[in-house]
């Protein structure tokens, strides 16, 4: 091969040349495919939400939950006040950190796909699909849902309602709707591990709904993700609303209600649910 | 891109079709492999919608996704374990659009091409993926920079460095 006595410049023009000519495959349309995996819940190992960039100071907090679980098993003391604080079965509380999301109120009459509920269902759909008994709350404050949602979680499905403008009720900044209602069916608890991120500035205390165990949730918005038992997997479940949540047991169900109420109000609403 | 940092499904699969082609380029050019390209250029478009939330508002997104695709196409190949190499096409060989050359000129430009597109497969991977940046795709040097995580000036030294060690390779082949 004879020396190349062009300069930088000609070496670049035919560099350029050369890359007309490259033999690249045909473009693949995985727009499809992109858009049928980002639907899907996530699911990884459980260390990945974990490693997130949403919870940056995550590696911090596990140090921080191992730490406590080292003290729990040397200590009765600690552990009699932990079962005090931890007792909704299946329900784990953590305090961490948590970005504060960006606000983008956007109320309307389409469904809200942003908040990845699932799929959009009617009510009675949703009672025979859901495998158990669906409640629905009566309160005054909240009416009939505006949309219902189905989703298959680990061993059950979720059930959502969305209640999208309920004044006085404030929308929520994050997804423009006043409120949404989850039930988290009992297989789920049964097989799964909720776990709660809860952000330094949030409120939280035990409440006891309709005779079951609860909590309140108050302050800055919450991280949710759960993890099905016996097995190394956390399904995601992103932020929903900015606003207070009050998660309780009933039925053997876990049930979730997400507004900016008090906690008064939200009580109200929970005694309502039929 | 804001609907789609948003959360809107169908915003960020308008960000897929607008950046698809670039993306399995990009992929195949670091995996040399049409079958890993196409997975890599899916894989990454799903990590990056996950990722959307450390995306700086305001940042370029290309660059930005590149960077996840080149990752993922990098992860692939060191799995597969092979040397990647990019062909020329058919086209290559008509020289077309230099219909003016004498049939032995044409041959001394084919000839140019296949010697240099060999010489540029023999680089290592850092002097061959910064040129193929360059001029097989067209990426700015900042872009360059972005996606492969290194500054402007480091993109500028490579490209030269790497154009020297190309007039080498190619004098020795």
């Amino acid at each position: 091969m004879p020396e190349l006595r062009i300069d930088d410049t000609q070496l670049a023009v035919a560099l350029a040349d050369l890359g007309t000519l490259i033999d690249f495959p045909a473009v693949p349309d995985v727009r499809a495919r992109v858009q049928a995996r980002i639907a899907e819940p996530r699911r990884m190992p459980w260390w990945g939400a974990f490693a997130r960039a949403r919870y940056p100071l995550a590696p911090v907090l596990l140090t921080a939950v191992v730490m406590i679980i080292a003290v729990l098993v040397f200590s009765p003391q600690a552990r009699a006040t932990a079962a005090d604080i931890l007792r909704l079965r299946g329900v784990e509380i953590f305090r961490g950190p948590l970005p504060s999301p960006t606000p983008t109120p956007t109320p309307g009459p389409t469904p809200s796909p942003s908040l990845a509920l699932g799929q959009p269902v009617t009510l009675d759909e949703a009672r025979q699909r859901a495998g158990y008994a669906v409640l629905v709350p009566a309160d005054a404050a909240l009416g009939a849902p505006d949309e219902v949602y189905l989703r298959p979680t680990a061993g059950s499905m979720q059930v959502s309602f969305v209640y999208r403008s309920r004044p006085p009720i404030p929308l929520s900044a994050q997804a423009g709707v006043s409120a949404v209602v989850s039930e988290f069916g009992n297989a789920t608890v049964q097989s799964s591990f909720f776990g709660k991120l809860v952000g330094p500035d949030t409120k939280l205390e035990n409440v006891t709904v309709n005779g079951g165990n609860g909590f309140w949730l108050e302050g800055k918005p919450h991280g949710f993700f759960y993890q099905e038992r016996g097995s190394s997997t956390v399904t995601d479940e992103p932020l929903r609303l900015a606003g207070n949540t009050l998660l309780w047991e009933q039925n053997g169900m876990i049930l979730r209600i997400e507004a900016q109420v008090d906690k008064a109000t939200a009580l109200r609403i929970a005694a309502s649910f039929k | 891109m804001e609907r789609a940092r948003n959360g809107d499904q169908d915003a960020y699969g308008e960000l897929v079709t607008r950046y698809q082609a670039l993306a399995a380029r990009v992929a195949y050019v670091i995996t040399g492999s049409a079958a890993d390209a196409e997975d890599v250029t899916q894989d990454a478009f799903v990590k990056a919608y996950y990722a959307l939330g450390r995306f700086r508002e305001g940042a370029p997104f290309r660059p930005w996704l590149l960077r996840i695709v080149a990752n993922e196409a990098k992860n692939r190949r060191t799995a597969a374990g092979r040397r990647p190499t990019v062909e020329l096409s058919a086209a290559a060989g008509r020289a077309s659009g230099e219909t003016a050359l004498s049939p032995e000129d044409a041959a001394v430009a084919s000839d140019l091409r296949s010697g240099l597109l060999s010489a540029l497969n023999g680089l290592r991977e850092e002097d061959r993926l910064v040129l193929a940046y360059r001029y097989f795709l067209d990426l700015s040097e900042t872009e360059i920079a972005d996606t492969i995580g290194v500054a402007r000036g480091t993109v500028k030294s490579r490209l030269s460095r790497a154009m020297g060690r190309l007039r080498e390779v190619y004098a020795h082949a």
